[in-house]
């Protein structure tokens, strides 16, 4: 497949597919953000009474402190969530790719091949991300 | 006198049939694929001049001891041979090609008969073929191997995940 006279086909690929990927990494994330930060809470919370010192634990409220712990629970739980979040999208979207375009459809031509595989994988990579854990 | 007309005729004709000197280009070519044929296969193709500018030889290649017919394209001084030898008895070495004319071959054919050593028989020139040797590429296709990767390492990420989520 030639890149310059595909070019069309290779945007609206990489733009619809990097739409359903997106949609993927957002639904992925706030299923598991929720449940990284109810495991790093204990952590969280030893971690900031470990840096504060005598002086400062009296100081402050039992308020500000819970504040502090949600508030550095959350960045965590963000920052992780995310990670796993990308890298799980990711190879699912790659081993979906590769399932799809060199075994499912490998005696399909390159361009309808490129376009049912891209679009497939990364649409079905939105739709596994759309389930609900109960 | 009429013997000795028909001796210089004969002569005559027998120096014009024989390629003296003759310069060689060639070019080969062996198959190295075997997922493409079981069987290597060898082209040469060879420009023959001959300093007494013989025209239309007729040569014979021996290739180990097996001999071949060489095909001469109708324009120029253009030869060429082929053959196909299985894979196992084809190895990977430096080839010698030996050329005949027809009297060389005949030379040979009468060597092998009386089970003479066939070195004796000396060809008119002779062409070097290099055979690499014949691979099915690697045992695992890329694509496999890719989906092996990328398999394990979904793998690991589920597993990652629902350590998570459980």
């Amino acid at each position: 497949m030639e890149m310059l006279d595909n070019v069309i086909v290779f945007v609206i690929g990489t733009v619809v597919s990097a739409y359903f990927i997106a949609v993927a990494y957002k639904n992925n994330k706030f299923q598991l953000k929720h449940k990284i930060a109810q495991k790093r809470s204990d952590g969280v919370a030893a971690e900031l009474f470990a840096k504060l010192t005598d002086a400062e634990s009296k100081k402050i409220s039992k308020k500000e402190k819970d504040e502090r712990i949600l508030w550095r629970k959350n960045e965590i739980a963000e920052a992780e969530s995310m990670q796993l979040s990308v890298f799980y999208t990711n190879s699912l979207f790659l081993v979906l790719l590769i399932v799809s375009s060199f075994f499912i459809f490998k005696n399909y031509s390159a361009l309808p091949n490129y376009i049912i595989s891209m679009i497939g994988a990364s649409s079905i990579t939105g739709l596994l991300s759309t389930s609900s854990q109960k | 006198m009429r013997n000795l007309s028909v001796l210089v005729l004969l002569v005559l004709v027998g120096t014009g049939l024989c390629c003296e000197n003759p310069s060689v280009q060639s070019s080969y070519y062996t198959s190295t694929n075997q997922k493409l044929g079981k069987d290597a296969a060898f082209i040469v193709e060879l420009t023959v001049n001959c300093k007494n500018n013989v025209q239309d030889l007729m040569l014979y290649a021996d290739v180990d001891g097996v001999q071949y017919p060489v095909t001469k394209s109708p324009e120029g001084n253009n030869y060429q041979v082929s053959w196909t030898a299985k894979n196992k008895k084809s190895p990977a070495k430096l080839y010698k090609v030996k050329f005949f004319d027809e009297a060389g071959y005949n030379a040979l054919k009468k060597a092998a008969r009386n089970s003479q050593d066939a070195e004796s028989v000396f060809p008119i020139f002779s062409v070097d073929v290099k055979h690499t040797g014949m691979t099915s590429g690697f045992w695992i296709s890329s694509e496999l191997m890719a989906f092996t990767v990328a398999g394990l390492i979904f793998y690991f990420v589920c597993d990652e995940r629902s350590a998570v989520l459980s």
